[in-house]
This record gives structure tokens, C-alpha cells and sequence, in this order.
């Protein structure tokens, strides 16, 4: 099971993912409020996988990817998104994103999106 | 030819030079080393021999040779050399003219002579023979290879039209004179079994008759005839070939025949044919297909459904973005964004996260539809579209249906409530109030009941209507008037009316509002009439006016009961969680019917509450509070007073928010506001015209809905108290005199 960064600016957003992902089995190994805090809290924690939202105060989404990325190629990002959002995901993928989730989180996206990045993760069960 | 020109020409040639006499081979050798450089020399015939079979064939160009010598004699050895090559040039040195010899070398086909003593002059005309007659010979040995290398070639070229050129010659009746290997091939028949049969023995049943006869009737005029042919094999199947079919002709320019020659084209014919299946399938299909390459040019291939879908005649060659997306910017921006990314990445994951960016949903026109999107090899993209307009319509009946079905739901549960509230409404529209503050006030509150009953078209109507009439505020009451006519809230109401009307029956909404009376009460109102005498008179009637008056009284319970469900609507419609409540109080109190129009004025009151003062679920789990939000109404009599407390746990009124708006709207001036406490600012937000929201709802935001509820408690001489716990919520107490 995966060790993972959850960085949303709702604490709503943070809660659910929280609470889903450690349902299914994960462990979330921090929570991150701001893109700022995405950036230290990757360095300090090394995980698995980053669920990202995009819109964030001090420095969104795609910065903190952006950052990460460049000193840790083999991190895994997926963003957390809405609807009229495409533009930016799509920024998000070119620099590197592996996938994303469309708001409202449910189980299933997530479970369908972790599957993607992480196939070896299913041929395990 | 001169000594020079002769020399450059003999000095490349071999000689043998064959004699017994070393003297005069001596003075000889002298004389032939000025014209060759090699020579080789025998003394005898036999010597001669031995030395023209040991090297190789045609290895001298010339032989000179002595007649008369020992061992072998010269006429021996050259008879012995001219049976290996009979070609040989010789030149044979006599001592003297002997007739003997002469004879028999010419017999033996040597025509060269030189005399001794040997002369230049003999010397340079025999030599000047043999330069040309080797010349000759070598200009013809050329000319022969050119001819055998010509040759080659042309049996190099009939080899290979046979192998390759389908092609075959018949008589003037078609039967077949000539067939190439290649025609063999194709059509199965050996040589044998097609020289002398009729060209028709490869004719296939599926060619029609006319075909043929189109075909003779231009090659009997001696014309060329060209065209696609199916034709039969020996073993029943078939090959298609382009054929041409021309007059053939012999040396005497007479017409003898036809030849033919035909190209395979089955593959062709195969590839046409799939490729006709594959376009019928797609054309039958409903959904629209179509490729287009990376400059988003659309391919030749489409189905046919869409030239329906974009309502055009062709749209090969065009711009999809142009033809998808019209008018529509913002998509056509991501789409072209979306695709040009794909192209560019080479990573398959990240270029199918792209494509799943693609808008999946769009309106060409009046239709509605769905698109997928495939990535196919070579930068090109397939559309699949699906007109799902159907589909919609369908739906947003279902969704309309469900809307009336509530609408009916909420009539029927509180009958008497609507056929009172529309009396009223209709008593409203025909006289409506000159006051604008009165009516922008019972607009309102008509709008909150209506959107109980889940009258979505009046309330949307009526939403319209009291935005217009904000913007021109305070103007004449003629131009109100006008106003209302455009928006003609009589035909939409009577629009939901009829619809109600439809499922329930005329009759349903005709009936007038009906009391029931309990026949107990009768019969007591009865007996107390019987007792009514002259001196009581007075003080007996009007205690049975006292007690007719007790008929209209109702139950408080069922004049608040629709709101929890009201509640509950809002909520869903702001997404927020509200725990479900019920009202509390004593089920058989009863109060006059004329507190209704109070009654119904608290709806706005629930949608404040809601609204404003239940945070949402961010703000609430911040404040450390319970994520679902509480609103509770209760009411008692309390000595001869209703008392109604309505409250929320929500985050209590703003009163810094509530001071500044009510400065800026001019509701009260700074010093009034300055001898102001907080508890008495609280109840600001009962003013007219006040609203602390920035953006107007249809459930609140207009500041009219509470100074209604508080312009009916006024009718009664009621009073409200507020309990205002900012951050934790607030408390209304309403007091009526009954």
C-alpha cells in the first residue's frame, strides 16, 4: 500500500481524501494546505504518490508539481480538479502529472485513478 | 598507307616466323622487327606446328612462313594450322616461282606470296592485306556480339511479357490463336487447353451480356476497347482485370484478329469492395464517424450520419475545429490544445489523459451530442459522435415530470393552504398595492409560498419580475403596472394551474376553501340561541359571534408544518447539511385563521436562516462545530400569548456587517447608530430594503423578505425578541396576542 501526500487548500477536500485513501488501505503521511507546504512536506516524507488540487493560495498546484518534479523526477502527482479546469490539467500532465480526478471525489475515481499509476498495486490483491 | 601509319599498326601483332635457312632468317628477322615487336621463330614446319599448338587459339595474328624445309615442309604445317583455324592469316616466302607449289597453296586457300629476296615494298602491300583483313574481322566480330547482346535482350523481353503481360490474340470468331504464360497463370488453363477454344471459356456469369456486346461492337469497328473485366477461373473462382482489347493485323495490313492485354487488378477490386462494405456499415450505422490527420483536416472517408449532424453536404478536406466547435471559442481552444499536446508527447499514458480532456458533451445547432475520441496510428484522430438530443429531451421530461409530480404533492398534502394562497394572489394581481414597498413585500412572500408548493415556472417568473422592479425602484406606479403585464404572472400561474387541474380533476382547485365544522358545535350554538332573550340580547350575540368566530380557527401545528420540508429543500438547493427536525408544540392548539398570512410570512425567516446563518461545512468543521447544521421552531401558548422561537446553531448575525449596510442603504444614520447597542442593531435585518448579501438568490437576498414577517406581526401588535450568540446562532421569539 502506498504512503501519500494529500495538498488541498479545503479542508473538506483534505478530510475525504484523508478518510477514503486510508479506507482503502493507504497511509496519508501528511496533509498540505498550500502548494508552499506541498513542496517541504514531499522532502520531508518522500511518498509513494501527491494527490494536488490546482487552486491554491501561496503558490497553486502546478507550481509545487512543477517544483517537485524538477528535483525528484520520479515523483507521482495526480491532480485534483473541476470542472472548467482542463487547460490547467492539461499544463499539469506536459509537466509531468500522471493523472487526475474530477471533484466530486468518489471511491470509485479514486480506486480507478490510483489502478492507472500504480498497476502492479491491483496484480498484488 | 604509308610505312608510318602501316607500323602503328602491325607493331601490336604476334608473328610466327617459320625457316630452315639461318641466313636468310637472319636478314629476314631484321627487316620484320622494324614492323612487330614480338616475333616467334620456328626453324622447321614441324617446330612451326609445335609452337602454334602450344599457345592458345587465334594466339598469332600472322603466320610467315618458308615452303621447302626439313622434317615438315611449310605446305604440311599450314595445312595442319588451317585445319585448327582456317581464318589464320599466312603469308608464305618463296625462293622461287614454282607453279607446283603454287597451286596447291592456292588449293589449301593461301593467297599471300612474297618473293625472295624479300622487298619492302611486297612487304608493305601483303602486311597493309593483313592489317585490313584483321581489321575487318574485328569490326564483324563486333557487330556479331552487338547482335547476340540484342538478342539476349529480346528474349529477355518476350521471356518476360510472357511471364508477366496477361496477354492472348484470337481469330476474328474469338477463338484464341495465342496465350501468353501469364495468361496461363491467371486464369488456371494450360497452353493446350486454351489455343483453339473460344475466348468466352473465361467469360464469369456475374459479367452482364451487355458488357460483351458493348466490347464487340467497338472491336469489330476496329476500334480499342478498354475496360474492367471479371473473368472465370478453371478451378470457379475469379480475377479481375483492366483490359485492352485492340484489332490485330498481319503483314498485309489485313485484319486476321484481336490481341489483348490485361492487367490484374483483383486486389483492387478487393480493396474497393471492403472498402464499400466498410462505408455501408458505417453509413447504417446512427453515429457519425470521421478521421482527421494532425492539421485537423478532416480525411475523404466519413459516415454519412455526419453530414446530418453538422447539417452541411461535405465535409471532407475542412477544418474540424471550424466545423465542430462554431461560435464555441473556448472549446475550440482546448480541443485544439488537447490534440496538438497528444501529437507532441510521446509518452501513450499522457496522451490518453489528454484526449480524456477532450469535450465530451456539446450543442451543434438544435442537437445535441456525444463525442468519443480515438487516437489512431500515423497523428490521426477518429470521432465518434452520438446525436443524444433524444436521449436529453427525454430526460429533462422525466426531470420536468418529477417537478409536477412534486408540484402535486405539496397541493394535495395542504389543500385548503393553496386554494386560500391562490385566491389571495389573484386578489393581488387584480389589485395590486400602489405602495411600492408593499408590493415589492407581498411579491415576496407569495414567491416563498409558491416555491413551497414547488411552483418552479411562477417563481421563476415571479424571481424576473422583482428584478426589473428593483432596478427601477421608487418609479411611477403606472410604469408598474405596464411592467407587470410584460411578465403576466395571471397566464403563468394559470399556466401551473392547469397543469395541476389536468391530473387532479376541474373540480380539485374550483372548490371554494371549506370549514369543517364539528356537528357538537353546532348543536351548542344551537341551544345557545334558544336561550337568547330581549335583555340578553346584546351581550348573547356576541358571545355567538365569539363562538362562530371559534369555526375559523385552525391548528397552529398545520400552519408550520410544511417548513421542515421547506428547510430541507433549501439546504439541498445550497448544499448544506441540515439534521431534519419536525415542529414542536401542543398538536390541538387552535388560533384565529387571520394569523395565517403571519404564518406563511415566516418562510422567510426559514430561508434566512439557511442562507445566512447555517455556515457552510468548511467554515462549521474550521469553527470546530458539528459539520451538519441544526434549525429548530417551537411554539406555546403562554397566558394568551402564541409564542413561536425560531432558531439556528449557523454563525449568528453579523452586527458589524448588518451597521455598515444599514449606513450605506441610509436606513439609519450614524448617530442613530451610534446610540445603538448591539442587541437593539440586531434587529436591522427586519428593515426594509436590507440585505447583507452580495448576490440576490431566488430563495433570499432582497431584503424584503423580513420586513414582511415583521410589517404582519405588526397587524397583531406582536412583538420579536432576538437572541444573537454570534458564532454559535441565533434565537427569534415572535409573541402574538391571541
Amino acid at each position: 500500500m502506498l504512503n501519500i501526500l494529500v495538498v488541498d487548500d479545503s479542508i473538506v477536500i483534505r478530510r475525504t481524501l484523508t478518510m477514503k485513501l486510508e479506507q482503502m488501505g493507504h497511509t496519508v503521511v501528511a496533509q498540505a494546505k498550500s502548494g508552499k507546504e506541498a513542496v517541504s512536506f514531499y522532502k520531508e516524507h518522500m511518498p509513494d504518490l501527491v494527490t494536488m488540487d490546482i487552486t491554491m493560495p501561496s503558490m497553486n498546484g502546478i507550481e509545487a508539481l512543477k517544483i517537485i518534479k524538477k528535483k525528484y523526477s520520479n515523483a507521482v502527482v495526480i491532480m485534483v480538479t473541476s470542472h472548467g479546469e482542463e487547460k490547467l490539467v492539461m499544463d499539469a500532465i506536459s509537466n509531468g502529472a500522471k493523472g487526475y480526478i474530477l471533484k466530486p471525489i468518489t471511491d470509485e475515481k479514486l480506486t480507478t485513478v490510483i489502478a492507472k499509476v500504480f498497476p502492479e498495486l491491483s496484480e498484488c490483491k | 598507307m604509308n610505312l608510318e601509319d602501316l607500323v602503328i599498326k602491325t607493331d601490336k601483332l604476334k608473328v610466327l616466323y617459320v625457316e630452315d635457312n639461318d641466313n636468310t632468317r637472319k636478314q629476314t628477322l631484321e627487316m620484320l622487327s622494324n614492323f612487330f615487336e614480338y616475333i616467334d621463330i620456328a626453324k622447321d614446319g614441324r617446330e612451326g606446328l609445335q609452337k602454334y599448338q602450344n599457345k592458345e587459339e587465334n594466339f598469332y595474328d600472322l603466320i610467315i612462313s618458308d615452303i621447302s624445309m626439313p622434317n615438315m615442309s611449310g605446305i604440311e604445317m599450314l595445312k595442319a594450322i588451317l585445319k585448327i583455324n582456317n581464318e589464320q592469316n599466312i603469308i608464305v616466302v618463296t625462293a622461287y616461282n614454282t607453279t607446283e607449289y603454287l597451286q596447291e597453296l592456292i588449293n589449301i586457300g593461301i593467297h599471300s606470296y612474297i618473293q625472295k629476296p624479300i622487298k619492302l615494298d611486297a612487304l608493305m602491300y601483303e602486311f597493309s592485306k593483313v592489317v585490313e583483313s584483321i581489321e575487318k574481322r574485328k569490326e564483324e566480330e563486333k557487330e556479331f556480339t552487338k547482335i547476340v547482346s540484342l538478342n539476349h535482350e529480346l528474349d529477355a523481353l518476350v521471356e518476360s511479357f510472357d511471364t508477366y503481360v496477361i496477354a492472348s490474340r484470337t481469330d476474328l470468331k474469338g477463338v484464341i490463336t495465342y496465350a501468353s504464360k501469364a495468361y496461363e497463370i491467371i486464369s488456371g488453363y494450360s497452353e493446350a487447353e486454351l489455343i483453339g477454344k473460344p475466348h468466352s471459356i473465361v467469360r464469369h456469369p456475374d459479367m452482364p451480356a451487355s458488357a460483351f456486346k458493348d466490347m464487340w461492337s467497338i472491336i469489330k469497328a476496329e476500334k480499342l476497347w478498354i475496360g474492367e473485366v471479371k473473368n472465370l477461373k478453371k478451378d470457379g473462382s475469379f480475377y479481375w482485370v483492366n483490359a485492352f482489347v485492340a484489332p490485330y493485323y498481319n503483314s498485309n495490313r489485313e485484319h486476321i484478329g484481336y490481341s489483348a492485354i490485361r492487367i490484374d487488378i483483383t486486389s483492387k477490386k478487393r480493396a474497393e469492395k471492403l472498402n464499400n462494405e466498410i462505408t455501408n456499415l458505417l453509413n447504417n450505422t446512427d453515429q457519425g464517424f470521421l478521421s482527421f490527420n494532425k492539421n485537423f483536416i478532416i480525411d475523404e472517408s466519413f459516415s454519412r450520419e455526419c453530414l446530418n449532424l453538422f447539417d452541411t453536404t461535405d465535409i471532407a478536406n475542412k477544418n474540424i475545429t471550424n466545423i465542430l466547435f462554431v461560435n464555441d471559442d473556448v472549446k475550440k481552444d482546448l480541443f485544439e490544445d488537447a490534440i496538438n499536446r497528444v501529437i507532441q508527447t510521446d509518452d501513450d499514458m499522457s496522451k490518453e489523459l489528454f484526449l480524456s480532456l477532450l469535450p465530451k458533451k456539446h450543442t451543434i445547432g438544435d442537437k445535441i451530442i456525444e463525442i468519443a475520441y480515438r487516437l489512431l496510428p500515423n497523428d490521426k484522430f477518429m470521432l465518434i459522435i452520438t446525436d443524444i438530443t433524444h436521449t436529453k429531451t427525454l430526460e429533462l421530461k422525466i426531470k420536468k415530470q418529477n417537478q409536477i409530480q412534486k408540484m402535486i404533492v405539496a397541493i394535495v398534502s395542504n389543500k385548503n393552504d393553496f386554494i386560500e394562497i391562490r385566491l389571495e394572489f389573484e386578489n393581488f394581481l387584480s389589485n395590486l398595492p400602489s405602495d411600492i414597498t408593499l408590493l415589492l413585500r407581498e411579491l415576496h412572500t407569495f414567491k416563498g409560498l409558491f416555491a413551497q408548493k414547488e411552483m418552479v415556472n411562477i417563481v421563476t417568473s415571479i424571481h424576473n419580475l422583482e428584478t426589473t422592479l428593483k432596478e427601477l425602484n421608487q418609479k411611477s406606479s403606472e410604469n408598474i403596472n405596464k411592467i407587470f403585464q410584460t411578465y403576466d404572472l395571471q397566464s403563468v400561474f394559470l399556466q401551473d394551474i392547469e397543469i395541476v387541474s389536468s391530473i387532479l380533476g376541474s373540480s380539485f382547485l374550483e372548490e371554494k376553501a371549506t370549514l369543517k365544522i364539528d356537528t357538537h358545535a353546532v348543536d351548542l350554538l344551537e341551544q345557545k340561541l334558544q336561550l337568547v332573550t330581549s335583555e340578553n340580547i346584546t351581550e348573547s350575540l356576541e358571545n355567538i359571534l365569539k363562538e362562530l368566530d371559534k369555526f375559523r380557527y385552525e391548528s397552529v401545528f398545520k400552519m408550520l408544518q410544511s417548513y421542515p420540508s421547506s428547510v430541507k429543500l433549501i439546504a439541498q438547493k445550497l448544499q448544506k447539511d441540515i439534521y431534519p427536525f419536525e415542529i414542536e408544540g401542543n398538536k390541538n392548539l387552535k388560533i384565529h385563521s387571520k394569523y395565517k398570512s403571519f404564518m406563511r410570512s415566516l418562510i422567510h425567516l426559514f430561508n434566512n436562516c439557511v442562507e445566512h446563518g447555517i455556515e457552510d461545512i468548511e467554515t462549521r468543521i474550521v469553527n470546530n462545530k458539528d459539520e451538519m447544521g441544526t434549525v429548530l421552531c417551537k411554539y406555546v401558548e403562554h397566558e394568551n400569548n402564541l409564542q413561536i422561537v425560531i432558531s439556528d446553531d449557523g454563525a449568528g448575525i453579523n452586527i458589524e456587517k448588518l451597521t455598515i449596510t444599514a449606513l450605506k442603504k441610509s436606513i439609519k444614520t450614524q448617530e442613530e447608530l451610534a446610540s445603538m447597542n448591539d442587541d437593539e442593531k440586531a434587529y436591522l435585518i427586519f428593515a426594509d430594503n436590507l440585505s447583507t448579501n452580495e448576490e440576490i438568490s431566488t430563495t433570499s437576498g432582497r431584503g424584503v423578505g423580513m420586513s414582511a414577517i415583521l410589517s404582519e406581526l405588526n397587524k397583531f401588535d406582536g412583538n420579536i425578541k432576538i437572541n444573537n450568540n454570534v458564532g454559535k446562532g441565533v434565537e427569534f421569539i415572535f409573541t402574538i396576542p391571541l
